[in-house]
């Protein structure tokens, strides 16, 4: 653990992603003290202005104002928290429902094992966006229905890959040793499959954080993510789409954030992965 | 090899049953499309005849009984909103989704492919930072901003491309772009690991210990081992181009089966929701089989049993 801790430190992918991370994590947690303005003020007669370093631009509104005269900086700021905690909520329960999926399909095999293979590739035969936009469209719009959508659309990665670790797991020695000793199933999984495949949907997770941190943001494009009264990076994009001809930056700014954030939770994921596999380590 | 494909065509089968079960579950929680069609003055008893003449007042498993016999004859019933049957509806609407799709599917392997191989060929080098650092980029920009971004420089400001709806093929450049990145990262990312897995295997060495020069250990050994599960994912992408396309067609008015689909569901249009659906699952599912099976003939490991 020690080693992986070293390795990380050392590793320039994770560090440029914790270093993107880093506001947007204060952003989150301090979004009441850090945002200059209340994110929901209209101030009319300061609508569309510019970012503070263009033309026009007013030094109080750093990244400028959206149509209805908002801070954009402070709605990207609260934007933050929103993201953050649904990519956060997606992958804990979608990592619990796929992993508990995966593994009683790779540890049973047989019937179990064909059955959930083809509900698995029912939902790889679907558009997920298709599916997420259908419950949305008649969910009431709210955050815990958004996160259980995006959940129950997002289980199919660990599924398969804690089926197929399972499945190779069930074959080796300490394994089929174990089952000689007549320990229970639940002990062979507890104690023996789970803290091996671990690693493995730590990664993925880390990866659905800044999958599931882009489905928010486009559903919440398409009009069917969250309330509207909780600013949120793509329904604050959208917003701008209609001034899209002569006001770049309600459209590009909040993008900006959705960008960096998804690149350096990404990065972040990437560094652990090679910290954490073997076979990177040269 | 037939028994392989008889096989794998039979599997198609429960998925498909699968997907339909999630369309129709879908559109009966959708919300009840009467309400939307009559005047917003009208009386109970006037939702209750539309509801009549469309089939609503029915028993759910009488509804799904008589979907499953229409399904088997590919009759899907008439859109609620234009006349035509929705199949129609949804076939006139797929040329324009397979073009964008097509032309997207095309650059994100020609760009795709060669980044992976770079990437690999300069291993920890600075070029190949460079390039998994894009890669890592490109899988991280929204689609639909990205999309928005494009119509701001090149449409807007720059005004060299055409920003919305289809036609020339300068209508094409934005979005097949929008739709690639995704998909470019992702086939540059598995080229690029798979490859570099593949020159670690003993019979790269082997090759090496013979004589046989760097080029042609490249080509011949490892580039043609690494063929197969680069197929295998541009099938698989097809779902997420597919998906992607209901995003990029709306943000560039492109007048194809994703745009459709999401107007369909603001109106709550079952009919065409469900045949849209039914067509891109197909399109999906018998891609992969051909894929499987293109797969199975390029890879002698791989057993037909």
């Amino acid at each position: 653990m020690t080693s992986v801790i070293r390795r990380l430190a050392r590793n320039p992918l994770f560090l440029t992603g914790v270093i993107f991370l880093l506001p947007i994590l204060v952003f989150a947690v301090g979004a009441q003290w850090i945002a200059p303005h209340d994110p929901h003020e209209q101030v009319l007669s300061l609508r569309l202005t510019p970012p503070a370093s263009q033309k026009g631009g007013n030094p109080a509104y750093l990244l400028g104002t959206d149509g209805l005269g908002r801070d954009l900086l402070s709605r990207v700021i609260y934007g933050a928290r929103v993201s953050l905690l649904i990519g956060l909520a997606v992958v804990t329960i979608s990592g619990l429902i796929g992993t508990a999926i995966g593994v009683t399909a790779g540890y049973f095999g047989g019937l179990v094992d064909t059955l959930i293979m083809r509900v698995i590739d029912t939902f790889l035969a679907f558009p997920f966006l298709l599916l997420a936009l259908a419950v949305m469209a008649v969910l009431k719009p709210g955050l815990w229905n958004l996160i259980m959508v995006l959940a129950l659309t997002g289980w199919v990665p660990y599924a398969r890959v804690a089926r197929i670790r399972t499945r190779t797991l069930r074959g080796v020695e300490f394994v089929e040793a174990a089952v000689a000793l007549a320990a229970s199933s639940a002990r062979i999984v507890n104690r023996h499959v789970l803290p091996n495949i671990s690693s493995s949907l730590v990664i993925i997770a880390c990866m659905e954080v800044g999958a599931a941190i882009l489905a928010e943001s486009t559903l919440s494009f398409l009009g069917l993510g969250i309330r509207p009264d909780i600013p949120t990076w793509g329904m604050t994009l959208n917003e701008g789409r209609g001034y899209l001809l002569f006001a770049w930056w309600p459209t590009t700014i909040p993008g900006i954030f959705i960008l960096l954030t998804v690149f350096g939770i990404n990065m972040v994921g990437d560094g652990i992965r090679d910290a954490t596999d073997p076979r990177s380590r040269h | 090899m037939i028994p392989y494909v008889a096989r794998r065509l039979l599997m198609v089968f429960p998925t498909l049953v699968g997907v339909m079960l999630i369309v129709f579950f879908l559109t009966f929680t959708i919300g009840n499309p009467a309400v939307l069609l009559v005047p917003a003055e009208a009386e109970p008893a006037d939702i209750a005849r539309v509801e009549a003449a469309l089939g609503l007042d029915q028993p759910i498993p009488v509804q799904f009984a008589k979907y499953l016999g229409r399904i088997v004859r590919l009759d899907f019933g008439t859109s609620f909103y234009s006349d035509g049957p929705a199949m129609q509806l949804v076939l006139s609407r797929l040329p324009a989704t397979l073009q964008l799709s097509l032309a997207a599917a095309v650059i994100a392997v020609m760009i795709g492919v060669p980044a992976g191989l770079f990437g690999a060929l300069w291993r920890g080098r600075a070029a190949d930072m460079f390039l998994s650092a894009s890669v890592l980029f490109g899988m991280s920009i929204p689609n639909f901003w990205l999309g928005l971004v494009l119509i701001i420089f090149f449409g807007v400001q720059l005004k060299l491309l055409p920003i919305s709806g289809m036609g020339t093929i300068k209508h094409l450049v934005l979005p097949s772009i929008t739709l690639a990145t995704g998909m470019l990262a992702s086939i540059a990312r598995l080229i690029r690991n798979d490859l570099l897995d593949v020159l670690g295997a003993d019979f790269i060495r082997t090759a090496q210990a013979k004589g046989v020069g760097r080029a042609a250990v490249f080509v011949r050994h490892a580039l043609k081992n690494s063929l197969s599960p680069v197929i295998t994912l541009v099938g698989l992408q097809l779902g997420a181009l597919l998906g992607g396309a209901i995003v990029t067609e709306s943000v560039f008015a492109w007048p194809g089966v994703g745009r459709f689909i999401l107007q369909s569901i603001e109106r709550r249009d079952y009919p065409v929701v469900q045949a849209a659906t039914f067509v891109l699952a197909v399109i999906f599912i018998l891609t992969n089989l051909v894929i499987d099976v293109i797969c199975a003939r390029l890879d002698p490991r791989i057993v037909y049993d």
